[in-house]
C-alpha cells in the first residue's frame, strides 16, 4: 500500500553546522513534493532550536541553513515551530519574550514561531508520519 | 503495523544496533543515515534477526566512502521518502 499526498511534520533536534540533522532534514523535506507529499509542520527541539538563530551568518561558500528553512516555509507552507523551553534558556527570544526579559533585541523572528510541546503532539496528531532529526 | 527504524549513530559509538535487535518485528525496515552508514559495511548487521529488510542511504555512503554490502541495499533520498510512506511509522534510535 503506497498512501499518496501524506502531510509530514519533522522534528529537528540536531545544532546546526555540527551535526548533520539539519542538512537531512532538509533535504528529506526538498525531496517530499516530487511523491505527492509535503512538510507541514517543522519542530526544533533542543540544540535544534539553533537553526532559528535569526542572525545566523555563514561563510557564503557554505550552506545557509536560515534561508533554506525560509525557502522552505515558502514553497511548501510549512510551519516552522520552535520550543520555547529550549529557545529560552539558549537565547533564542522573539520580540515578545525579549521585552519581557528586558533585552533590547530579539533573535528569532518569522516565519520561526515560539511554541510549546502541546504543538508537537498536535503535529504528531494531525499529520499522517513524524519523523524525527536525531542529534 | 510495519516500523521503519532510522540508525544516525555509527556503531563504533554505540550499542544501539545491539538494542534494535531486542525491539524489531518481522517485516520491519531498518535504514541507515548520516554516520549510521558505518554499519553497512562488515558483519554489524547480522546483529539483527532475520526477516528485517535493511537500507543504507547512498548520498551519505558516498560521503563516507562506505561501499555497498550484501547485507544492506542502497536507496536515495527518494527511496528515503518511499520508506518513511509505506511502513506506518518511523522511529528514530539515538
Amino acid at each position: 500500500m503506497v498512501s499518496q499526498g501524506l502531510t509530514y511534520a519533522l522534528m529537528v533536534q540536531g545544532t546546526p553546522y555540527s551535526q548533520q540533522a539539519s542538512h537531512s532534514a532538509l533535504r528529506f523535506a526538498e525531496a517530499l513534493p516530487a511523491q505527492g507529499h509535503r512538510v507541514a509542520t517543522v519542530f526544533f527541539y533542543h540544540d535544534g532550536v539553533y537553526n532559528a538563530a535569526s542572525m545566523m551568518t555563514p561563510p557564503r561558500d557554505e550552506p545557509h541553513l536560515l534561508e533554506r528553512w525560509r525557502a522552505l516555509h515558502q514553497t511548501q507552507q510549512c510551519e516552522l515551530l520552535v520550543c520555547v523551553a529550549s529557545a529560552v534558556r539558549r537565547g533564542l527570544l522573539d520580540e515578545g519574550e525579549a521585552r519581557r526579559h528586558g533585552h533590547s533585541h530579539s533573535t528569532l523572528e518569522a516565519p520561526f514561531e515560539l511554541t510549546g510541546l502541546g504543538q508537537l503532539m498536535q503535529a504528531a496528531l494531525h499529520h499522517d508520519r513524524l519523523i524525527t532529526f536525531a542529534p | 503495523m510495519s516500523t521503519l527504524h532510522l540508525i544516525n549513530r555509527s556503531p563504533f559509538s554505540t550499542n544501539i544496533l545491539q538494542e534494535l535487535a531486542d525491539a524489531v518485528s518481522q517485516g520491519d525496515h531498518v535504514l541507515l543515515v548520516e554516520d549510521g552508514v558505518y554499519a553497512a559495511s562488515g558483519t554489524l548487521l547480522h546483529a539483527l534477526p532475520k526477516g528485517i529488510e535493511l537500507w543504507a542511504l547512498e548520498e551519505d555512503c558516498m560521503s563516507r566512502g562506505v561501499t555497498s554490502s550484501d547485507t544492506s541495499k542502497m536507496v536515495d533520498m527518494a527511496g528515503f521518502v518511499a520508506l518513511t510512506a509505506t511502513t506506518h511509522r518511523t522511529v528514530s534510535w539515538f
